[in-house]
């Protein structure tokens, strides 16, 4: 008996030993290495991972005893990977975050920024994007422009010259010039408006209620009601979008409105800014160069309608690991202010900087140095979708404008519902 | 000596410890929080509030509505094709037969997300070419309609599901005494009379576990879902499991996510159990 209860125990021994030594490895190897730091960097854009490998790489060159750890999660499951982390414990050094709402979820893990020398190089329209409580946590990833792309080829063949649209008649007589030469051009309509996604719908509404807060982004999330203010030209545009769209407008997909209907000139126009340059140029070298504008919308309409010019990603450092928060606060410095950081940003995530004084001549293309010049003038006024309250996008805003365009409400409905569920959300979300 | 003397206990804890540490206590725990207003980070009690407000949620009732109605189709289309394509393949003991028993069984080996990009391009990409070269309107824009979409998503889940639930067909099909069958012959039955009088009645055990997989699993729908509409056009095929996850990690109004999941629990046991004790008795 005595015999048969030591081999149970020995078999149960080799079962759990191996684990003993799995833990034992793990903590000895992080005592052996006290002054090597991993940092963990969170990002939520899949199609610049590779890019940010590179930096990674790069900076451990330099700095041989810190390496970056790289989690990618995007495509909708971003934010919820990343409440993930901060779950179970393994909460990331750096974050890639969107929008305020976003950072007012973590506000109490981040740390302020304000002391960083970069911080001092940010674009002022861009920076109240990073602002929670009063603090400064979040640096924007890059400068957007918000718009409409065109593509030069078709306008030209139509006849019509881009510069010379000023006001919003001038570009109803545009998409009117264009319609009418639909068959001649090849195209399968005016716009390419993806209105399968709800995220273009968001970034687009964002054209009609930014103006109302006037760059601050911390009064957006505050606010509690959805500003209508210039809620007739928002109702014009999207019926000038449900009349000139490739039909059915709602089976319409991000990326084959990019791939195939925008780069075949099929159609004039897409709802995008400078995110497609990559996709672009990574199908035909040249590409943005050659074919590729933007047009703003007329909201105003009193001639100070310029392309709005904003960030969706700010990154920000956690205080959850004070050992590694330095290096952490080091290396998104480094990224911002480097000369070596920026040629990746600008020539192979081919992103504007969101810094000041920057040269414009190292730019590799003329929209993207269209876009910094209008970002970083006086009157750049930046998006403010991203403030949202959580899943007014996805789950109210989008839905209700897809019904829009396909006849099942009214814009007097829409309206009601949209101001309604707004002031809803805001306040469960914000009671938290 | 210990073990010998507790060798009941010896086998059952181990499971048991992990029964109870990763499915009693974290429902325990969801209990709880569908209690309380959690995003995921911070949460306090606030009573019946979520519950309360659920049940005036118009967004929830619908999808709950549209849970039910996919449900009792699905339900019935499943095990409709399941029970034809047993017939089929049991019909015959040959090749071409043991080869269709290998094809209808195909779908079930690939996982849900797959499945519903695969049909995504069907209904998008195929169904448009066809639209277009014979000029049908009914194959145009599939999944950006609200009726279409959930036919969609019916299909998608028939196709994939109906092989597995053949598979429980045959064996009980196969495990019915061929005398029986014989008897009834020599008294005179057709086919069609052997088939509603002598075969059916005995699988009345197969029906019950057909019937409540399939229920219980289009209940629980998600991944299908995701992939192939994820609820579009305008969340009007958002099921209940979709619902719950954009609530909790869209929103991230998670304390109310759970009351939604809670909901969704009863209704799935409910049913479940109604079920089981209706086909029980028929069984006898």
């Amino acid at each position: 008996m005595f015999y048969k209860n030591r081999k149970f125990g020995a078999i149960l021994f080799a079962l759990i030993l191996p684990l003993f030594f799995m833990t034992g490895c793990s903590s000895n190897s992080q005592q052996s290495n006290s002054n090597k730091i991993t940092l963990n960097f969170f990002n939520q854009k899949p199609e610049i991972s590779t890019q940010y490998q590179k930096l990674a790489k790069m900076y451990t060159k330099k700095h041989p005893n810190v390496s970056i750890q790289i989690t990618t999660s995007g495509q909708g499951g971003g934010a919820a990977a990343l409440q993930a982390k901060f779950a179970s414990g393994e909460a990331p050094d750096i974050i890639m975050l969107g929008g305020l709402p976003e950072i007012d979820r973590y506000k109490d893990h981040l740390v302020s920024l304000k002391s960083l020398p970069a911080t001092k190089t940010i674009l002022p329209s861009l920076l109240s994007g990073g602002i929670s409580n009063g603090r400064l946590v979040g640096l924007p990833v890059d400068l957007e422009a918000y718009g409409w792309s065109y593509n030069k080829a078709v306008f030209t063949k139509a006849g019509i010259n881009a510069a010379n649209i000023h006001n919003y008649t001038d570009f109803v007589k545009a998409v009117k010039k264009l319609d009418a030469q639909k068959e001649k051009l090849g195209l399968s309509g005016v716009f390419g408006f993806n209105g399968a996604d709800t995220n273009s719908i968001a970034s687009v509404s964002a054209q009609f209620t930014s103006q109302a807060y006037d760059n601050d982004q911390v009064k957006a999330f505050n606010s509690t009601s959805f500003p209508w203010k210039y809620g007739s030209q928002m109702h014009a545009y999207y019926n000038l979008i449900r009349n000139y769209s490739v039909q059915p407008i709602l089976s319409v997909k991000y990326d084959p409105s990019v791939q195939d209907l925008f780069y075949n000139g099929k159609v004039a126009m897409i709802p995008q800014g400078n995110w497609i340059i990559p996709t672009l140029d990574g199908i035909e070298k040249g590409f943005v160069q050659k074919n590729l504008g933007m047009i703003p919308f007329f909201v105003k309409n009193d001639g100070s309608d310029r392309l709005l010019t904003g960030s969706s990603w700010y990154l920000g450092v956690t205080n959850d690991h004070p050992k590694r928060e330095k290096a952490a606060k080091d290396f998104v410095n480094w990224m911002f202010t480097s000369r070596e950081a920026e040629n990746v940003i600008i020539n192979e995530m081919r992103f504007v900087p969101a810094t000041k004084n920057f040269d414009i001549s190292r730019l590799p293309d003329d929209l993207s140095k269209e876009i910094y010049r209008i970002g970083a003038s006086k009157n750049a006024r930046a998006p403010i979708h991203k403030q949202y309250p959580n899943g007014f996008s996805t789950q109210v805003l989008g839905p209700y404008i897809q019904r829009y365009f396909v006849r099942d409400i009214s814009w007097n409905q829409l309206e009601k519902v949209i101001t309604t569920k707004y002031r809803q959300l805001r306040e469960i979300q914000s009671g938290e | 000596m210990l073990i010998k003397k507790h060798q009941y206990w010896a086998f059952v804890l181990p499971a048991l410890l992990f029964i109870v540490l990763i499915i009693a206590l974290p429902f325990l725990i969801g209990i709880y929080y569908s209690f309380t207003d959690s995003n995921g980070l911070r949460a306090s009690f606030i009573g019946l509030k979520n519950y309360q407000i659920l049940f005036r949620d118009v967004i929830f009732l619908q999808s709950l509505w549209l849970t039910v109605k996919f449900s009792v189709v699905s339900v019935l289309l499943i095990n409709l094709f399941g029970l034809t394509f047993a017939l089929i393949v049991t019909s015959s003991d040959n090749r071409f037969n043991k080869a269709l028993r290998t094809i209808f069984f195909m779908p079930n080996l690939i996982g849900g997300i797959l499945l519903g990009f695969i049909w995504q391009f069907i209904f998008t990409s195929a169904f448009k070419a066809i639209a277009s070269s014979l000029n049908i309107s009914f194959f145009n824009g599939w999944l950006s309609d609200p009726s279409t979409g959930f036919w969609g998503i019916v299909i998608l889940f028939v196709w994939q599901m109906s092989g597995y639930i053949m598979l429980i067909y045959v064996s009980f099909l196969n495990a019915i005494p061929q005398n029986t069958i014989q008897a009834a012959r020599l008294d005179g039955a057709n086919k069609w009379q052997t088939l509603l009088f002598i075969k059916l009645p005995q699988l009345a055990p197969a029906f019950t576990i057909s019937l409540f997989l399939t229920l219980a699993n289009s209940f629980k729908l998600y991944e299908q879902n995701l992939a192939l509409t994820n609820g579009g056009p305008y969340r009007s095929t958002e099921m209940i499991s979709m619902y719950i996850y954009n609530t909790a990690f869209v929103n991230f109004q998670q304390g109310y996510a759970q009351a939604a999941g809670i909901i969704l629990f009863l209704c799935v046991t409910l049913i479940s159990f109604l079920q089981l004790a209706l086909s029980r008795r028929r069984e006898k």
